[in-house]
Formats: C-alpha cells, structure tokens, sequence
C-alpha cells in the first residue's frame, strides 16, 4: 500500500494483496520444505514406495541440477502468474519425484507429503481456472481457497482414525506411557546433534509426565477432538481459524516435548486451513481504520 | 469454486483413499504415534572409540529416520536383526559424510522402557561391517 492507503496497481492487477501474499507464501513453503533440493542426490532407492512401486526412478539419480533448475523455474513462473497452471505442473511434478525418491530410502517421514498434494491441487485449481476461461489470479485463488482447506482437514482426520482404528480410546488412557516416547525423541535428537542438553531434557520431561500422567492424558484427548473434528474447519473461516489455531498449537506443544517438529504443517495449517493471510490483512485493515485493502470473497 | 458439500466429498474421499492405500506418496494414513506402548525404541551410530556419531552431520538425515530404515531392513531380512544391522551400515556407508571409515562404526539399538515407575534403557549393538563387509568402497 502506498501513504494513501491504496494498493499499487501492479498488486490488483495480480489479484489484490491477499491473492500476491497467499502465492507468495505457499512459494516461499515450496522452496523452504520441499524434498527437491536433496532428493535427486540419494545413491539408491533401496525401499521402493509410490510411484517408485511402480516405475523405476534410478535413472534420475544422479542428475540433480536440471530438476533443480526446473523446479525453481516453474515456483517464479507460479509467483509471477507466468503460465500458472504450467508452472505449477512442473513443480507438483518434480516435488511428486523427489518426495517419492526420499520416501523410498526405508524411512517414511510424514512431515511434508501434504505439501505435494496441495502442489497438485493448485495445479488441478489454476487448469480448473483456465478450462473455464477465467485465468484471474483472483478467481484461481478462489478456487484453490475452497480446495485447500478440504486437503488440510483430511490430514487430521485420517490421523485421528488411524490413532482410533490401531489403539481406540487407548491412545488416551495409555497416554502417560508418551513417557518412553519422550525419552525415545529426545535420545534420538540428541545422537543426531549431540545438543547435550537433550538427553537431560527428554527425561525431565519424561518423569514429569509420569508423575501427572491425568495430565498429558487430557492434553492428549484435546489434540485428538481437535484432529478428528478438523472437517468442521470446511464450514467458514472463522472455524477454520480456530482449528488452524488449536491443531498448530498442539503441533507447537508436540514439538517443545517431544522434539518432533512439524513446521511445514503449521506453516500450511494458518495459510490454509486457517485462512491467515485473510485474516492478517482483515485486522491490519481494522487497524487502518477502513477498506483500504480490498480482500477476497469468499 | 467448490461448494460445501463437495468440500466435505473431497475430504472424505481423501481420508478413504489414504485409509486403502496407507503409504504410497504423497498420500499416507499418518500411523506415527497411533499408540502408545510401554516400550520405545532408537538407534545411534557409535565410532570404534565408543563416541556417538552426529547422524545429521555424518548422514545429512536424522536418528528417527536412521530407526525407520533399520526397520525396514529387518522386515526386508524377515527379522533377522543382525543382518539387517549389516545391511543398514552398508546402505548408510554409501552416504557416510564422517571422517572415520564407515566400515568401523557400530549400530546401536537402545529400548526404553517404564519398569514399576522408572525409565530404563537396554542397548544392543550391530556390527561394525568390518573390511570384507562393504560391497562398494565409501
């Protein structure tokens, strides 16, 4: 905005400040977490899964710098709405490889798969756009603002009916048994840092939590209402703020006890499930005191 | 733009498909932490002298992750523990960033567990490859 309040008009050309943020974010969450930058330097896939299942992707190995190259390509080409749906086709693309070549080393990580599927929604979102012959970055915002939060949703609902379907209403009542999982997370860091501080931490906590076990197991119980209920987040923003607010702060929680730190999902949770960006600049507004930043519809 | 209903549809019929599938990237039915057993377990990398390796510095990954694939090569091993010990320092040693030759760095498996109210650790050692042991050289 300039001193008069207004948005320059290269911003509205692009769909307003909120649309630019959002893009900009998402862009910015796509470079910062994504498994490309190391992927295509693995040896081996020793643990074939997904895609990997099916076609062989040794042959990328190895050739590391035109993905690379590609992919950074294809995010300024999304920034700057230069062939958005293009653009992002490559990225969704490549980030689909690279996840699957890293997911495919014996060890499945859980903290960034949501980041492709949302990759694939706004390509499936900005085509969508395009077929129906309006390509306004607005109007593509639109339709990935309606699709998102959906995508976000289901990662805490499926997480809470796994936790159901393998413990049922165990993964409460045997709560306090997080105990040896602390213990677990924190050894872990440590031998992967040798932060020393982090053995004596792990059990601090660890023996805390078995003397108040009532404790963590109310803690416990709130983080799975709030996962399994996280569809109610599709009925408006203002739900969806609170169930990005409540889901990002048990992940805080998760990670100040456990060292298990799922960045990515926090980030992801308030750009889409919560519609931060809307809210940031509905308040910012407030605090100007009037419409000066024009927001999009819902 | 989608509408409520189909809002909800996408949702369910994303649940559904990671719920069949369970692991197949990107989809996954996120199964970390589904229960909450009264044991626990990590692996660490130790050099001849006994001093622990800095797996994110001599791996470029984490502990947890170097658990996971411990697990796998026991699933892939039919759950011969020794063997997959081996098979996961031969996998590890092709990325071995350390300075120490990685054919003489040792697995350690550790559980933790809550015996009448107190933590305690057993640990179990694998490996190290030994010279004959590597099939290509780091």
């Amino acid at each position: 905005m300039n001193s008069a309040g207004t948005v320059p008009k290269a911003i509205s050309q692009a769909g307003g400040v909120e649309v630019v943020l959002t893009r900009l974010l998402f862009a910015v969450l796509l470079v910062l977490y994504s498994p490309v930058w190391s992927a295509f330097d693995l040896p081996s896939i020793p643990f074939p899964n997904g895609l990997a299942k099916v076609f062989p992707l040794e042959p990328l190995l190895g050739h590391a710098l035109p993905f690379k190259v590609l992919y950074a390509a294809g995010l300024l080409g999304f920034v700057l709405h230069w062939r958005p749906a293009l653009s992002m086709a490559v990225v969704a693309l490549i980030a689909l490889l690279a996840g699957t070549i890293v997911q495919s080393q014996g060890a499945i990580g859980h903290g960034g798969q949501v980041l492709t599927v949302l990759a694939f929604a706004q390509w499936a979102t900005l085509l969508w756009a395009k077929r129906s012959g309006n390509e306004a970055p607005a109007h593509a915002h639109r339709l990935m603002m309606s699709v998102a939060p959906a995508i976000m949703a289901y990662v805490y609902v499926t997480s809470a009916i796994t936790k159901l379907d393998t413990s049922g209403l165990d993964w409460v009542s045997h709560g306090h048994f997080i105990a040896v999982q602390v213990v677990k997370s924190h050894s872990s860091a440590y031998y992967t840092s040798l932060d020393a501080g982090l053995l004596e931490r792990g059990n601090a906590i660890a023996n805390w939590i078995l003397a108040h076990p009532d404790l963590s197991r109310l803690m416990l119980a709130g983080g799975l209402f709030l996962e399994l209920f996280a569809f109610l987040a599709l009925l408006g923003r203002g739900w969806g703020l609170f169930f990005a607010i409540g889901l990002a702060a048990f992940h805080v929680a998760v990670g100040l006890s456990m060292q298990l730190w799922f960045t990515t999902h926090v980030w992801l949770l308030l750009l889409f499930l919560g519609h931060g960006v809307h809210w940031s600049l509905r308040a910012l507004d407030h605090l100007r005191g009037g419409n000066a930043i024009p927001l999009a519809q819902p | 733009m989608l509408s409520l209903r189909h809002r909800f549809l996408l949702l369910l019929a994303l649940v559904l498909l990671s719920q069949t599938v369970r692991e197949w990237y990107p989809f996954s039915h996120y199964p970390m932490y589904s229960g909450f057993p009264e044991q626990a377990n990590y692996v660490y990398l130790r050099k001849a002298d006994g001093d622990p390796v800095p797996i994110g510095r001599a791996l470029g990954t984490d502990g947890s992750a170097v658990k996971k694939m411990f697990r796998s090569h026991v699933r892939q091993q039919d759950g011969d523990s020794s063997a997959a010990g081996l098979a996961l320092l031969e996998q590890l040693a092709l990325r071995y960033r350390g300075k120490e030759d990685p054919r003489t760095v040792e697995l350690v498996w550790v559980d933790v567990t809550v015996v009448q109210g107190a933590l305690v650790q057993r640990s179990t050692v694998h490996g190290p490859l030994g010279p004959a042991q590597l099939l290509v050289e780091p």
